[in-house]
């Protein structure tokens, strides 16, 4: 292994040697080519509804059991260490993480980024465990493909943080004065992360889990095989004040199939991942005062006439959304309108992966933000929320923010979901919290 | 003779009266030749921004700034925040059209997303400084009308003082802007930005100018907005000038595409 990172080094040093110095960052000012940059958030939350911390055990990330048994206090504190090479061509980064959430006994760092990325006049290739963002939509996204979703704690989280890295080879390709050609291979595919047990544990995973717990054999496929390959290519390009964007991503659907046709016969459920063929599109202009964007997605599974029962039809996915700037104080409003509709649903019965009993076959969220600052911008207040049409469900969080000094920010939110017990934001209605943090980046 | 006493009485009066009209200039000429004297095809500066409150507390920032010429001479921008890390590769890029407003977008690491900047924010502050989107934006010369007030000195240059109305005020957010103009340079050394309701808002002076590459070049610009004791200083650390740059460079794609983290 030692040996491999010490030629890898000797390949960045030799092939980027040669190139010119393009900004006057690279070595005048800032004196070495490797940079050191992290991120400290500490914090606590106070859960309102005692009884949810019943349900928090030390498979959930260990939480501070003792402390909530008294105190109805989760501490939390989240590292993250930056390593940084770069010089005119090549940039190398080695990202550690540290997430704990009340179990301050697991201090173990995980690898949360690691690529080089090498810049030639008209190409970039990059290599490595990254992340890679798709998309004009801000936070939310229908044609964002290459990385999985880590659900364990996705209140909390910003989008970037939800997503987990993968494996990944990436050549750009520059043509000419705005267009951008990617293409991604992927040599294998990472499921979508969800919480094992606690407070967060969606409905639909606590299904599993119940089975599991009577002794039901539930397999679950390999999916770190080259079998699990995805490409994918995206081509964006600007014109006439409007950037547009066209992409395709030959992988799987990340929510699985859960076939239950051999619980009878054979006492087992298999999971499994379906293909698709994702063609994207996405722009954003601005018109009439207004930063505007759109994504759109088209899923094309190999059930296309529908009627498959374990395979997922296809469907389409869609996203619109909005941000302006209003000509009162400082205020900014965001809005995105999210949605999904899928497609031969006539053709969903009863023991289809896909049925739903009340035969809603859409699903639309309204997810905005308003937010306004005071004081040379040292305190913003700000409203997050989201609401899905289908199910009458919504989760509210107002913040307030103080930013202390530039590396330093302290923030207080109340975060609370509504809806049905068998909804995606009213199953965490117990699990309204208040949340104080303070954030230092160095 | 009589012919010859004739053309030299002419010319004289030509002289006394035609010429000096010929070579009087115009308030749009005056902005013209700013334009002209002040636009290499190419300029690279690395800058340091202070940022100054109303109570006297510092901020500093540290930026990299490029912009070239498109081969139709439109400006094209890029902008890349190095210092401090709560801000380091916040990248925002201006592209000049002609017969639109100018393309305006800001690119944040944190989210790896580009967000246009709307026409509605322009008199947003640009990055908590007292520059706005506006600001930083290339106008047009017949975007303004111009009148020539006065001819003074001031802060040791013969100047003259030309004001600049905008003809369309929609989603322009100064009435007027009165600009002194060297004589010697050909380069605004102070500017007064008027608000929509008339009164002063903000004072742009420029400095301790040096002549690179034969480009005369403002070592200190201060913008002081007078309306909320704020200012911005941007100090020139280091400027090059008709360096070629590609014009791939200026465009949302290289935002995403990272070179320059």
């Amino acid at each position: 292994m030692k040996r491999t990172i010490f030629m890898l080094l000797m390949v960045i040093f030799v092939v980027t040697t040669p190139f010119a110095q393009e900004s006057f960052f690279n070595n005048e000012s800032e004196k070495s080519p490797i940079s050191i940059s992290g991120n400290l958030i500490g914090g606590s939350r106070y859960i309102l509804n005692p009884d949810s911390l019943n349900k928090l055990d030390t498979n959930d990330s260990g939480y501070l059991k003792l402390l909530c048994n008294t105190i109805p206090v989760i501490p939390y504190m989240e590292t993250t260490l930056n390593f940084k090479y770069k010089n005119e061509n090549i940039e190398t980064l080695l990202s550690l993480k540290n997430n704990i959430n009340g179990d301050f006994n697991n201090l173990t760092p995980t690898i949360s980024e690691a690529y080089i990325h090498l810049f030639l006049p008209s190409v970039d290739l990059l290599a490595g465990y990254t992340k890679l963002v798709w998309g004009t939509g801000d936070g939310m996204h229908v044609i964002d493909r290459l990385n999985p979703t880590d659900y364990r704690d996705f209140i909390n989280r910003d989008y970037l943080d939800r997503r987990v890295a993968e494996k990944m080879l990436k050549v750009g390709v520059t043509i000419g004065e705005t267009g951008y050609l990617e293409f991604v291979y992927e040599p294998v595919f990472t499921p979508d992360i969800y919480p094992e047990s606690g407070m967060w544990l969606p409905s639909k995973a606590r299904e599993l889990l119940q089975i599991e717990q009577q002794n039901i054999t539930v397999v679950i496929p390999n999916t770190n095989t080259f079998l699990y390959s995805q490409l994918a290519a995206r081509y964006t390009f600007s014109t006439m004040g409007v950037d547009l964007g066209f992409s395709d991503y030959f992988g799987f659907i990340r929510d699985p199939v859960i076939d239950m046709s051999k619980l009878l016969t054979e006492g087992k459920v298999i999971l499994s991942y379906d293909r698709v063929n994702a063609f994207g599109i996405e722009a954003s202009t601005a018109i009439g005062g207004f930063d505007t964007w759109l994504e759109g997605a088209y899923n094309l599974t190999s059930d296309y006439k529908g009627d498959n029962p374990l395979i997922h039809n296809n469907s389409i996915q869609y996203l619109f959304g909005i941000d302006r700037e209003i000509p009162i104080h400082n205020l900014y409003i965001n809005l995105q309108l999210m949605g999904s509709y899928t497609l031969n649903n006539d053709k969903i019965k009863p023991g289809d992966i896909q049925y739903n009993s009340e035969g809603k076959y859409t699903l639309n969220t309204l997810a905005g933000s308003i937010s306004d600052t005071f004081f040379e911008n040292t305190l913003k207040l700000k409203l997050d929320g989201a609401y899905q049409f289908e199910y009458k469900d919504f989760m509210l969080r107002p913040t307030i923010q103080l930013v202390l000094t530039d590396n330093l920010k302290v923030n207080l939110s109340y975060t609370s979901f509504w809806g049905d017990t068998d909804t995606d934001f009213g199953q965490f209605s117990n699990n309204n919290f208040v949340d104080l943090n303070i954030n230092y980046t160095f | 003779m009589k012919k010859h006493i004739l053309a030299i009485t002419l010319i004289l009066l030509l002289g006394i009266f035609v010429i000096p009209n010929a070579f009087s200039l115009s308030g749009r000429d005056i902005m013209g030749r700013v334009k002209k004297e002040s636009s290499p095809k190419s300029t690279h500066s690395a800058i340091e921004l202070v940022i100054i409150e109303k109570n006297g507390t510092k901020k500093t920032r540290l930026l990299e700034m490029w912009t070239e010429k498109d081969n139709r001479g439109l400006n094209r921008s890029l902008i890349v925040f190095r210092k401090p890390v709560a801000v380091k590769n916040t990248k925002f890029l201006i592209i000049q059209n002609m017969d639109r407003p100018d393309d305006q977008y800001i690119y944040l690491p944190a989210l790896r997303r580009v967000r246009r900047i709307a026409a509605s924010a322009r008199n947003k502050s640009f990055m908590g400084t007292e520059f706005t989107y506006e600001d930083m934006s290339t106008r047009n010369l017949d975007d303004d009308t111009y009148t020539i007030l006065r001819e003074e000195n001031y802060n040791g240059y013969n100047c003259y003082v030309i004001q600049s109305i905008p003809k369309n005020t929609e989603n322009y957010h100064y009435s007027k802007v009165i600009n002194w103009v060297s004589k010697k340079m050909w380069m605004v050394v102070k500017a007064e930005m008027y608000d929509t309701n008339g009164n002063l808002k903000k004072i742009l002076t420029m400095k301790d100018f040096k002549k690179i590459n034969g480009y005369w070049s403002p070592g200190k610009t201060t913008m002081k907005n007078v309306q909320n004791g704020r200012s911005t200083i941007l100090i020139n650390l280091k400027t090059e000038y008709d360096k070629k740059y590609p014009l791939s460079m200026f465009s949302v794609q290289y935002l995403r595409r990272g070179k320059l983290n």
